[in-house]
């Protein structure tokens, strides 16, 4: 299963399909699920390329994207004279998708199947397997459905008004988060959901539910780059080892980047083992001639790059006792 | 005035008379009042354009009864004529405006605030730079675009030295909005058939939430 996407920014390939190929797999067979949490850049750049290797891959999509709405965003991307990257991506899987089923290699379906909290995505009993493993959506709840209509809506062309680019909107509560479970070992998938004051929505949803598996990851993908908004007690006291091993990508851009020292402090408090794909403070911007970078700082309040080094954090668990992972860091992953 | 140049060839032809040069069959930019000199010969100053520029004085020596007019009313008044003598003035360099470009941005604002907005840039210098992100006072936005900023909004941010027309070079920073097209009805028709093309492919489906059984 490979869930999101983005580049390597020297390759430009999508950083999940070097691995894979590194590893030895078989993309076109093994991979079973391709699963999109949302259609922002940071979680979809190259998602089609992947798509286009793993022949045999379901893809998977929010459920509170299967709105016209969003095929209408996703139209928007052909027909805009700007560039929008996160719905051309969608554009792109979408073609793949259709040219599989043309050259007949899934007769079934050729849409994505629209995840929402509650269903089961995969699951892998037989076929002489030593752990079963399970794939559930946690998230969207169905009380983020009309939200959708609200942040998607905003993105549509409006008559008489200029083009412009997509830009993501917050707060974010149409992410699919994933619950995995392969033997005794278990993996919470954040995504960048983010919390709500309202039980129906976000990380209260997801911890209200009734229908959710049971039991407590021992690995937690850390929803949006470890931000406070999404942060929430609950899921740390209710469906989280003590201590798990807790993984975050950081975000560097926005006015403040993520996770921030007060952010870091405070996932530390849950957890000894917290580890971070590169440093969370961001990249200072690449140098360029002294009369470029006067002028610059002189017009520019702030400036940062906001795609950096990549790091790699690899977390490999025994699926019968899943207890004690082994880490390892790889390129500017760090531990905090 | 574009008339004016090709009556002239037509001249040419009907008297045989070949001293024009091909540059000659262009635009005239601009005129000057011919002038009566004491040998009897006429001046009619023309500045033409036939790609650059080029400044040419005609002149001939018909007798006219006025002593003075237009350069224009001199080549219509004046039958049959022909220029006898053509110089052509050396170019004089002329202090141009200039801007040696150093650096280029493309920016998309991502948010808008009281005074600033925060925008992500790409650098077109050099691609292999990953994208910035940058804060900008709206200062520094032209007045005419103020009404540009907004999320979604595209614009170039080029840094470069400026030498004005006093050849003063000073190093300077230029922000400039997009003026994109509205959207019209066309266009919105356009994305709804395409809308309803991938949702009659896509949004159909209802996928169960059982396993796959793979």
């Amino acid at each position: 299963m490979v869930v999101d996407s983005c580049v390597e920014t020297r390759s430009g390939r999508p950083i999940a399909l070097e691995y894979l190929e590194q590893l030895g797999v078989d993309i076109s067979k093994a991979v079973k699920l391709v699963v999109v949490t949302h259609w922002h850049d940071d979680h979809i750049e190259g998602a089609s390329v992947i798509l286009r290797a793993a022949q045999q891959a379901e893809v998977v999509c929010s459920a509170a994207l299967s709105r016209d709405e969003f095929f209408e965003a996703v139209a928007v991307a052909k027909c805009a004279l700007t560039e929008w990257p996160g719905t051309a991506e969608f554009s792109a899987i979408f073609k793949t998708l259709t040219e599989r089923a043309a050259s007949g290699v899934r007769p079934k379906s050729i849409g994505p199947t629209w995840a929402m909290a509650g269903q089961c995505l995969l699951s892998l009993r037989n076929m002489g397997r030593k752990c079963p493993a399970e794939v559930h959506a946690l998230s969207p709840s169905s009380g983020s459905m009309s939200l959708a209509f609200h942040e998607i809506a905003q993105l549509l062309p409006e008559y008489g008004r200029p083009h412009r680019r997509a830009v993501a909107l917050r707060p974010n509560q149409l992410a699919v988060v994933l619950w995995v479970r392969v033997g005794d070992a278990r993996l919470l998938l954040g995504s960048d959901l983010e919390g709500s004051t309202s039980p129906t929505l976000g990380w209260q949803a997801v911890v209200r539910s009734t229908t959710r598996p049971t039991g407590r990851a021992q690995i937690f993908k850390v929803p949006h780059h470890g931000s406070k908004n999404a942060d929430s007690p609950e899921v740390w006291d209710q469906m989280l080892d003590s201590s798990p091993h807790a993984l975050l990508t950081p975000f560097a851009s926005g006015s403040t980047p993520i996770p921030s020292e007060t952010d870091i402090a405070r996932l530390r408090r849950h957890t000894e083992h917290l580890y971070c794909t590169s440093p969370p403070r961001g990249w200072s911007p690449p140098k360029r001639p002294t009369a470029v970078e006067k002028t610059a700082n002189e017009v520019a309040r702030k400036r940062r790059a906001i795609v950096g080094p990549m790091g790699h954090i690899r977390v490999r668990s025994n699926c019968e006792s899943p207890s004690s992972p082994s880490v390892e860091l790889f390129g500017s992953a760090t531990a905090l | 005035m574009q008339s004016t140049v090709s009556r002239y060839q037509a001249m040419q032809e009907q008297y045989g008379e070949t001293v024009a040069k091909p540059s000659w069959t262009g635009t005239i930019l601009a005129e000057g009042n011919w002038v009566l000199d004491d040998s009897d010969k006429i001046s009619a100053p023309l500045v033409l354009a036939t790609g650059p520029i080029t400044e040419a004085k005609l002149t001939s020596a018909w007798d006219v009864e006025e002593e003075s007019g237009s350069a224009l009313d001199f080549l219509a008044r004046v039958k049959p004529f022909v220029p006898r003598e053509v110089f052509r003035f050396p170019a004089i360099p002329q202090p141009a405006y200039r801007f040696r470009v150093l650096q280029k941005w493309e920016g998309t604002v991502t948010s808008v605030g009281d005074n600033e907005f925060v925008a992500v840039i790409r650098d077109l210098t050099d691609l292999s730079f990953p994208p910035e992100e940058a804060t900008f006072s709206v200062e520094e936005v032209p007045e005419p675009d103020l009404s540009l900023v907004f999320p979604g909004a595209t614009f170039y941010w080029n840094v470069g030295y400026e030498t004005t027309l006093s050849r003063q070079r000073k190093r300077v920073s230029v922000l400039r909005f997009r003026r994109l097209p509205a959207w019209t009805r066309s266009d919105i028709e356009a994305v709804w058939r395409t809308a309803a093309t991938l949702k009659s492919l896509f949004g159909l489906r209802d996928k169960p939430t059982e396993s796959t059984g793979i």
